[in-house]
């Protein structure tokens, strides 16, 4: 069964930079896909669309069933909410909560009781391995501690699907390595999907296929071992 | 904190005012013969004014009440003269109605044994360089055009640091009439304080019920003898609510500019909330709560520095000789430059609950603005 499915989608974003040019692929539930491809190809504006975070010009865009064209800005927010999970580039933490309080956000947001928020949350910071620096402010940690936090606040409410853009490329060996690891047994023994953008040789080796833009177009698709 | 001390300070300074007059001038009701209080003229006056005294008495409603004969005259010394209007009064019941013995800085009010005294105010006593103890002749026209000529001594000078320092005076009653040719028992005016301020209406109504056959008598309240004082205090609360509108709009200004970049400064961080799934009336909703919070905070501090000021001015007086040179006198009423404001919470309530319903008003659009944005376009923004 079909979690995300691309039908000719199409974001310009000014008269001269196409984002994507009728870019169709699908992807099933389960499946760990990495979205390939040299910077400026396309890989986030996709899955910012495939996200519901970014609006597109033409196509259709189907997430979790739901026709995102027909679905209201609100509903896309509680369609995020509930079964969305998202891993920015930049980590994008919100800068006046703790580290504690960015992962237990999305939680406090599906109304989940205090004492189940903060277990959960702790859990997934230890899963990420920045147990101890729950009480952190994101200025005080570095990029990649940031990058696993924003891991966490995506897994913690533990999403259908999860999108990340380039979740390995502020982060060393080891870390990348133990996140890569992390995303395939979520993969594996909950049957999370994950949908990768990045051009790391890293996370394509991941990957059970391979989605390699250029150009905002669909250059081919390879399946993995 | 502006918005609290003003509200305090011109809510003293018209209580002030209307003290003045009540306390210097007629006091809240003035009954009088006919066309007396229009024409001033020594000639309008009740013959046997007993009735209406004795009414006076009985009523529980009544605090004091002053028989006053009143009429101008010359005030010489042996160094100068001047023109006074001069109050003939009982001394006890002249202390209950006006505050003019209180204000004796140099000897007494008058004392009812004591004959020929006279009280004046200490610029008019500089005028005819006198002093408690001097000899000063008085000279007036009595009703039947008579001339009324005696020697005063000096008992008491008062100071009220108003024009009546150098314009009232006093003597006794009995002399004053004496002085004008009146027989017993009459009088120009009779003032009345009652005990209370808001029964002054209503007990001008009873008087005008129970003395209506009565032609020669009329009676009027404070606000109706002082019409000007009363105009002055509606055009200046008028000038107030549109001081305070222009502060309220500088404030609504002040906080929809802050509102709007924290907005702008925050534009990432609203994006990032909206890209995890937070609703948009949530962030309307935290927008505008913050801002309630935060103008709650100042509006909290505000109130704190406008007592403070507001107890500060009121141990010191607030004065506004800088502003309008010396105190000034609308038809006889003394408006003081310096005013003592006194804390009154209520203002602070009213001033609170204006703010943070303007806050809330001003607020709420930069909210729906924030509410409003989409995801990826406040991310890429920096």
């Amino acid at each position: 069964m079909n979690i995300l499915e691309f039908k000719e989608v199409s974001k310009i974003y000014n008269q001269d930079q196409a984002g994507i040019q009728e870019l169709s692929f699908s992807v099933r539930e389960g499946e760990l896909i990495a979205l390939a491809g040299p910077s400026g190809s396309g890989k986030t504006t996709a899955l910012n669309i495939a996200a519901g975070l970014d609006d597109f010009n033409r196509g259709e865009v189907n997430l979790l069933n739901c026709s995102l064209l027909n679905l209201k800005p609100d509903e896309v927010l509680r369609l995020r909410r509930g079964q969305v999970g998202f891993i920015f580039q930049s980590y994008n933490l919100l800068p006046v909560l703790t580290v504690l309080e960015n992962v237990e956000y999305p939680l406090a947001l599906k109304r989940v009781r205090q004492a189940e928020r903060m277990k959960k949350a702790k859990t997934w910071i230890k899963e990420v391995g920045l147990e101890g620096l729950e009480s952190r402010m994101p200025n005080e940690l570095s990029g990649g501690q940031q990058q696993r936090v924003a891991v966490a606040r995506a897994m913690v409410t533990e999403p259908k699907i999860i999108f990340a853009d380039e979740p390995t490329a502020n982060l060393d060996a080891t870390t990348a390595e133990m996140l890569l690891k992390l995303f395939q047994r979520l993969n594996e023994d909950q049957g999370t999907t994950f949908i990768f953008s990045s051009h790391d040789p890293r996370v394509l080796k991941f990957a059970n296929r391979v989605i390699t833009l250029t150009d905002g177009k669909l250059l081919n698709e390879s399946a993995m071992n | 904190m502006a918005l609290v001390f003003l509200r305090n300070y011109y809510d003293n300074f018209h209580e002030q005012v209307i003290q003045n007059v009540i306390r210097y001038h007629s006091g809240h009701l003035a009954i009088s013969a006919k066309n007396f209080e229009k024409n001033h003229s020594t000639q309008i006056f009740l013959e046997n004014g007993s009735q209406v005294s004795n009414w006076l008495k009985n009523r529980p409603e009544v605090l004091a009440s002053s028989e006053r004969v009143l009429f101008s005259a010359m005030l010489s010394s042996a160094r100068g003269s001047t023109n006074l209007m001069m109050m003939a009064v009982e001394p006890k019941a002249e202390a209950q109605v006006t505050g003019f013995s209180a204000k004796v800085i140099k000897g007494d009010f008058l004392k009812e044994a004591k004959e020929r005294s006279i009280v004046l105010g200490v610029k008019a006593a500089e005028t005819l360089s006198v002093d408690v103890g001097s000899k000063v002749v008085l000279l007036t026209q009595g009703v039947d055009g008579s001339i009324g000529n005696e020697l005063f001594f000096v008992v008491g000078l008062f100071e009220t640091q108003s024009e009546a320092d150098k314009s009232v005076g006093f003597i006794q009653l009995n002399e004053g009439r004496t002085l004008l040719s009146l027989k017993p028992e009459s009088f120009h005016q009779t003032a009345v304080v009652l005990k209370n301020e808001e029964a002054a209406v209503p007990f001008k109504i009873l008087f005008e019920d129970v003395f209506h056959g009565d032609s020669k008598l009329e009676v009027f309240s404070w606000k109706e003898l002082q019409r000007p004082i009363v105009a002055m205090i509606e055009l200046d609360r008028a000038v107030n609510r549109l001081l305070m509108i222009l502060i309220l709009c500088v404030a609504a200004l002040g906080i929809a500019n802050s509102i709007l970049m924290s907005i702008m400064e925050r534009t990432r961080e609203f994006g990032v909330m909206l890209a995890i799934g937070t609703d948009r009336k949530e962030v309307i909703k935290m927008v505008v709560i913050e801002t309630l919070l935060l103008t709650l905070v100042g509006v909290l501090l505000g109130n704190l520095f406008g007592w403070l000021v507001t107890g500060f001015f009121n141990q010191i007086g607030f004065d506004l000789k800088w502003l309008t040179a010396k105190d000034f006198v609308v038809q006889g009423a003394v408006v003081q430059t310096v005013s003592y404001p006194t804390i009154r919470f209520y203002n602070s309530l009213v001033v609170t609950a204006v703010i943070l319903t303007l806050a809330l008003l001003v607020s709420y659009f930069p909210a729906r603005q924030a509410g409003n944005l989409t995801p990826m376009k406040a991310l890429r923004s920096h």
